[in-house]
């Protein structure tokens, strides 16, 4: 029993001293300090557009078809010349997440055929209101100055995972010299 | 406005020569072309009234044979032949030179005073004068801007 | 073309054909194809273009199937394979041969076919309103290659707007011409065609038009890809998201299934009944079962803004909303107080011809154990009690239906296609296809039935036509003197007339005799009915009647007596179910027409008046009389969906539940019932018109009113008027994703002969009939018809499913389903009058004249006009009575103002 007691303490104490003498603290001051999330890390969804400013939704519905917890609602209607938002002929009039029921499983962004919908290195999700959760395109679209967002590159399956940056996730997440270098 | 109105006895003797009316699709739609130089699709309505079927069943056909016309055509038609022997002979030149003489472009066939019209159509048989081409109906072999420039001139 | 080419399929011999399907020995008839017997042996080859209902086109060859050939001299050798595959549509069976749905040959010709279609396919899934129904992603996940070599750039078309309610995607068409076949046989005309040649491709309609016919929405359903989409539906929703409910439509008598696709209680489009197809229910492109436009797209009506959904009760001027239970009070009061002061037949009860038989069954018991009078009926729109009477005459006569087909049919004049237009459509196909006699006679002849070969046309004027039929009769009997008159009748030779007779007689086995009773000025209808009547029972027994009338439960609404001097059963048995003792009486004599009932409410003897559906009010066709007088009754309860003319009027308003919320049986032209299913309950404070008059007999002191469901109010309702039912409420019910009993995969077993046979609906004893003696009665004479001016004709009208219409006045799209006013004149008059088809005119009917189109066909006799009643809101008010019109050729400017 001495000898278990003893044991726990010695990986207290390595640690302590491991982290006295290396990069400093682990903790960062949230919400002063934010710290940097995974490439893939699934936060809060957002929309993204073309460069042009139109929606790159087309409003298929496929992400509410494939959401485990139904979360998604999405109402489709008809582009016309004179009121144009995505590119194709459809677009999503009304799109809503309901951030309570999501689970943050990416599916939404796996089903995408547009790209459309990606998870965000947001993390910050705490409401007052229960209807604030409810997530509609206004929350989710990026602005149109902005276009492409962050993750303008961002594909699920091909540019984002490299060599690198599979490193980066599979390294120890307290090592703050990737965090802080990216 | 009936464009067959006056030649119905003939439409009847033609319509008399088949097991159906339908049949005579093909030749009543060579006389309306004949007399107007095209097909309208007023008169593919006219067409269909006379033989009973639907002017979209006439409007299948004037679409499927490219040798009727569905612009109007100027007083002049000329078919062009692109085909392999007038094409190595140079018909491109001598459409060239033709469409930049009377102004035709891609989506203008018909020059402004409505002279000529213009179309490139497959091979009208005339290879051994290859590059060649229709004038109405008569058929001028070996063209060269020169010669073209007579031939199109002496059609007034 | 296409109408010579019947379907091989539907003309089989008789004698067997033993072949080879994927090694296993079946056994057809001569001249079916390789894909009918496949799909009836549960064998499913894919296909595009071939569809049990059109003709065999064998162009998309994707039902490409590997055959050995047995060797004709030596039978006993193995079968050699044929040099090449073959496709299973157009191929016919023959002794010995062996075929192979699944080889690799089979399966590669499947994959390179799928490759050939899908070159210039878009890839636009995610846009398009088929992902999910559509039939070239099931075949590209099922036959195709999963992958694609194509990396030239793909064809494209421009898009027309052609029609308003199909929108045309050129670029994913694959060429099948499903449309243009079914616009070309089915749908009567070849309105849509395929133009140009080579990659340019395309199909389209002549001048980029509508196309315009009220079948034209099914080839939504039969396109196989997403070239043909409904536009009403148009990125609403995707077919995944939504709740299907298996109802009917209540738009007309055919009595048509449909599937109602709603999301979250609302409708977002009908379609055909939906069926299981590969694991999911689904709209099948393979359906049979086609729906006219109106039943489409105009059954959403109940999400009018102008609904009311709540009761209203009218205090001081206004009506106020209330609580269902105050209304309730509030209506039993009213009319118990008018019954002590005026007597009990100052009440009279109105019943919509949409009601479902439950409703119309617990009005006439309203009427007869709670009011105690006669005073119930639903026939409004007729135009005088005599033509009301001979419908009734006619309906209860009715023993005709179309299941398994027919001989031959004698059409008794009739615009079936805009009245009943998918019962016209499967009369018109089984004849076409089965290449039967159809014999039409009387004043107005349907243009729709011109494709079927075996037509036959006997004009007269309206006013001869009942002496026409009566004559007829007598020279099947054998009576040969009145032939001469006949054919002056007709206006053709005689020895016609004998041709006529002779076929006639000849016909064995069962023929049907239909007629329209769609006869709006009522001045022939009470001579034609009977006549006809004569003439089937001269024809001998194997010949059936069927009264044709738009209104959709007519027949029901008969059956259940909800009509004056008809009880829904015996008076025993309504006795013992209604629990009337001996000694009172059952009033069954006396009772008000209600289309005499606006002149009994101007002369006062109607004080009271409850409505179930303000539409049978406003099928009243003079409707500022009809308001005048609702004016002046002390008590007027309706139960109606709309906030309108009428409904403001009322004393107290009950919001009823519409189509889509009430659940309740009625019964088609042919006495089928069926279902009516609510979604989800009504909405708001809408209550089903069941519930109101259960509520309001039970308040007026009534201890027969305890039902708790409609399933109660069923149950007593078919105990009486059909004893010999066996089937059950639920069992009426179409198979659906809810209770799938009977649902068979498409690529399963199929009925094949005759197209659109109902029975797949049919449950034993669901049929409303009352075998009746042949009809022995007199025929009335007909009052000579006045002569007409000098150009002047006479009119003959009938209603419109697409004309005014107080429901369809509500769709949300119902301007485009209205259709313009039209008349149709005789080739001969037009040529007087040097009108063309499809050219304005100026009708003119007494003091107003509308603007209308001529079309110009052997449809109304020569001298007459028929124009469909409610169109263009030119309102025919002289009822009873012959009608003239005038018809000009508009003038150049008015045209302009078009």
């Amino acid at each position: 029993m001495i000898f278990e007691l003893l044991k726990g303490l010695n990986i207290a104490a390595h640690h302590m001293v491991r982290y006295m003498a290396g990069p400093g603290n682990v903790t960062v001051e949230y919400p002063e300090v934010k710290r940097e999330q995974p490439p893939f890390f699934r936060g809060r969804h957002r929309l993204q557009r073309y460069k042009d400013g139109l929606e790159r939704c087309v409003g298929c519905a496929l992400c509410a078809a494939v959401c485990p917890s139904e979360a998604i609602y999405l109402e489709a209607a008809e582009n016309t010349p004179e009121h144009r938002v995505s590119a194709g002929e459809r677009y999503a009039e009304v799109y809503q997440i309901h951030l309570l029921r999501c689970i943050f499983c990416g599916f939404c962004e796996e089903a995408c055929p547009e790209n459309a919908i990606i998870m965000g290195p947001s993390f910050e999700l705490a409401m007052s209101k229960r209807t604030d959760f409810i997530a509609d395109k206004g929350d989710m679209l990026d602005a149109p100055e902005k276009g492409f967002g962050d993750y303008h590159e961002y594909d699920p399956y091909i540019s984002h995972v490299t060599a690198e940056s599979d490193k980066k996730a599979k390294a120890d997440p307290w090592d703050k010299s990737h965090a802080a270098g990216h | 406005m009936p464009v067959l109105a006056h030649r119905r006895d003939e439409i009847e003797r033609l319509c008399a020569k088949y097991p159906s009316r339908r049949s005579a699709l093909l030749p009543l739609l060579w006389m309306v072309q004949e007399q107007e130089g095209w097909v309208s699709q007023d008169s593919m309505r006219e067409v269909a009234d006379i033989i009973g079927c639907t002017a979209a069943e006439v409007y299948e056909v004037v679409s499927f044979y490219t040798m009727y016309n569905q612009k109007p055509t100027g007083r002049h038609h000329i078919q062009l032949c692109h085909t392999l022997a007038c094409a190595i002979c140079g018909s491109a030149e001598a459409g060239e030179y033709i469409k930049n003489k009377y102004g035709f472009t891609h989506g203008k066939s018909m020059s402004d005073d409505g002279r000529f019209s213009i179309v490139e159509v497959e091979c009208i048989g005339a290879c051994s004068n290859a590059p060649a081409m229709l004038v109405g109906e008569t058929l001028y072999g070996d063209l060269t801007p020169e010669s073209i420039d007579s031939i199109l001139g002496a059609h007034a | 073309m296409a109408d010579q080419t019947v379907h091989p399929s539907l003309k089989p011999g008789t004698e067997d054909i033993r072949f080879f399907l994927n090694d296993r020995e079946v056994v057809g008839k001569k001249g079916e194809t390789i894909i009918t017997v496949a799909a009836r042996e549960g064998v499913y080859i894919p296909h595009y273009c071939w569809h049990p209902s059109l003709s065999v086109a064998g162009n998309c060859r994707l039902c490409l199937v590997e055959v050995h050939l047995p060797d004709p001299r030596n039978p006993d050798a193995p079968a050699k394979p044929a040099p090449k595959p073959v496709i299973g549509c157009q191929t016919p069976i023959s002794n010995g041969l062996r075929v192979y749905t699944e080889s690799k040959v089979a399966q590669e010709c499947q994959q390179g076919m799928m490759e050939f279609l899908l070159v210039n396919h878009p890839l636009d899934c995610p846009i398009c309103d088929r992902g999910g129904e559509c039939q070239l992603q099931r075949y590209s996940m099922e036959y195709g290659a999963g992958h694609t070599r194509m990396a030239d750039e793909k064809r494209k078309f421009h898009k027309p707007q052609a029609d308003p309610l199909i929108d045309i995607e050129r670029n994913r068409c694959i060429m099948c011409t499903r449309c243009v076949r079914f616009n070309d046989e089915v749908g009567g005309e070849h309105v849509m065609g395929v133009f140009d040649r080579g990659e340019g491709n395309y199909i389209g309609t002549f001048g980029q038009g509508p196309v315009s016919n009220i079948l034209s929405g099914n080839i939504i359903d039969i396109c196989p890809v997403g070239c043909l989409t409904s536009r009403p539906f148009r990125f609403k929703a995707r077919v995944w998201e939504l709740a299907q409910t298996q109802s009917t439509s209540i738009w007309d008598a055919s009595g048509a299934k449909v599937t109602h696709w709603t999301r979250n209680r609302k409708l977002m489009r009908t379609t055909p009944p939906s069926r299981k197809a590969h694991d999911r229910y689904t709209v099948n492109e393979d359906t049979e079962e086609f729906i006219d436009n109106i039943t489409r797209f105009g059954s959403d009506f109940g999400l009018h803004a102008d609904r009311w959904d709540e009761s209203r009760i009218r205090i001081g001027g206004t009506l106020i909303p209330g609580a269902f239970v105050e209304a309730v009070r509030q209506a039993a009061g009213s009319l118990a107080k008018t019954k002590v002061n005026h007597g009990a037949d100052s009440i009279a009860v109105l019943v919509s011809p949409r009601a479902t038989m439950e409703e119309g069954f617990l009005a006439a018991k309203f009427a007869r154990t709670v009011i105690g009078n006669d005073n119930v009926d639903w026939r409004m729109s007729f135009a005088t009690a005599a033509s009301a009477d001979a419908a009734s005459l006619a309906f209860q006569h009715a023993d005709g239906d179309l299941n398994d087909g027919f001989s031959a049919v004698v059409l008794v004049n009739g615009d079936y296609l805009h009245q009943v237009p998918t019962f016209a459509m499967r009369v018109k196909e089984y004849a076409r296809l089965n290449n039967k006699p159809v014999i039409m006679i009387g004043h107005h002849h349907d243009a729709y039935f011109s494709k079927c070969a075996g037509r036959r046309q006997y004009g007269c004027r309206p006013a001869e036509t009942s002496r026409a039929l009566e004559l007829l009769s007598l020279a099947i009997k054998g009576d040969a003197a009145g032939n001469g008159e006949l054919a002056k009748i007709f206006s053709v030779a005689e020895s016609e007339v004998a041709s006529l007779v002779d076929l006639l007689k000849g016909v064995a086995g069962k023929a049907l005799l239909i007629q329209s009773l769609e006869d709006m000025n009522g001045a022939y209808l009470p001579s034609e009915v009977p006549a006809a009547l004569t003439l089937k029972a001269a024809l001998g027994a194997t010949w059936k009647y069927i009264p044709v009338l738009r209104d959709r439960n007519a027949f029901g609404l008969y059956a259940v007596g909800a009509q004056p001097g008809r009880l829904p059963g015996s008076e025993e048995a309504v006795r013992k179910a209604w629990k009337i003792n001996e000694k009172a009486q059952i009033p069954t004599a006396g009772g008000q027409h209600a289309r005499d009932l606006v002149a009994a409410i101007e002369e006062g003897r109607i004080k009271g008046l409850l409505a179930l559906g303000a539409d049978v009010l406003y099928s009243y066709p003079d409707q500022d009389r009809l308001l005048a007088a609702l004016e002046k009754l002390e008590t007027f309860v309706v139960s109606d969906l709309f906030n309108s003319e009428i409904t403001r009027r009322a004393t107290v308003f009950f919001a009823a539940a519409s189509n889509l919320e009430r659940d309740g049986v009625m019964a088609d032209l042919e006495g089928n019932l069926a279902r009516l299913k609510d979604v989800d309950g009504p909405t708001g404070g809408a209550r089903p018109d069941w519930e109101t008059l259960t509520g309001i007999a039970t308040m007026m002191g009534s201890t027969a009113f305890a039902y708790e469901s409609v399933e109660d109010v069923f149950n007593e309702m078919i105990r009486l008027v059909a004893p010999g039912f066996r089937g059950s409420f639920t069992g009426l019910e179409l198979a659906g994703p809810a209770n799938d009993h009977s649902v068979q995969d498409p690529g399963g077993a199929r009925r094949r002969t005759p197209a659109y046979n109902p029975g797949d609906y049919r449950v034993d004893g669901a049929h409303l009939r009352w075998s009746s003696e042949p009809f022995a009665g007199a025929i009335p004479a007909v009052a000579a018809e006045a002569p007409a001016a000098a150009g002047q004709f006479l009119l003959t009208w009938g209603e419109h499913v697409q004309g005014d219409d107080y429901h369809l006045n509500h769709a949300s799209i119902a301007h485009l389903l209205k259709a313009k006013p039209y008349v149709e004149v005789h080739p001969a008059d037009a040529a007087t009058l040097a009108l063309e088809d499809g050219k304005r005119a100026v009708l003119t009917v007494g003091t107003e004249s509308i603007e209308v189109t001529a079309r110009v066909r052997k449809g109304p006799a020569q001298g007459t006009l028929y124009f469909p009643a409610g169109l263009g809101g030119l309102k025919l008010t002289g009822l009873g009575e012959s009608l003239t019109a005038g018809l000009q050729p508009a003038l150049e400017t008015e045209l302009a103002s078009v």
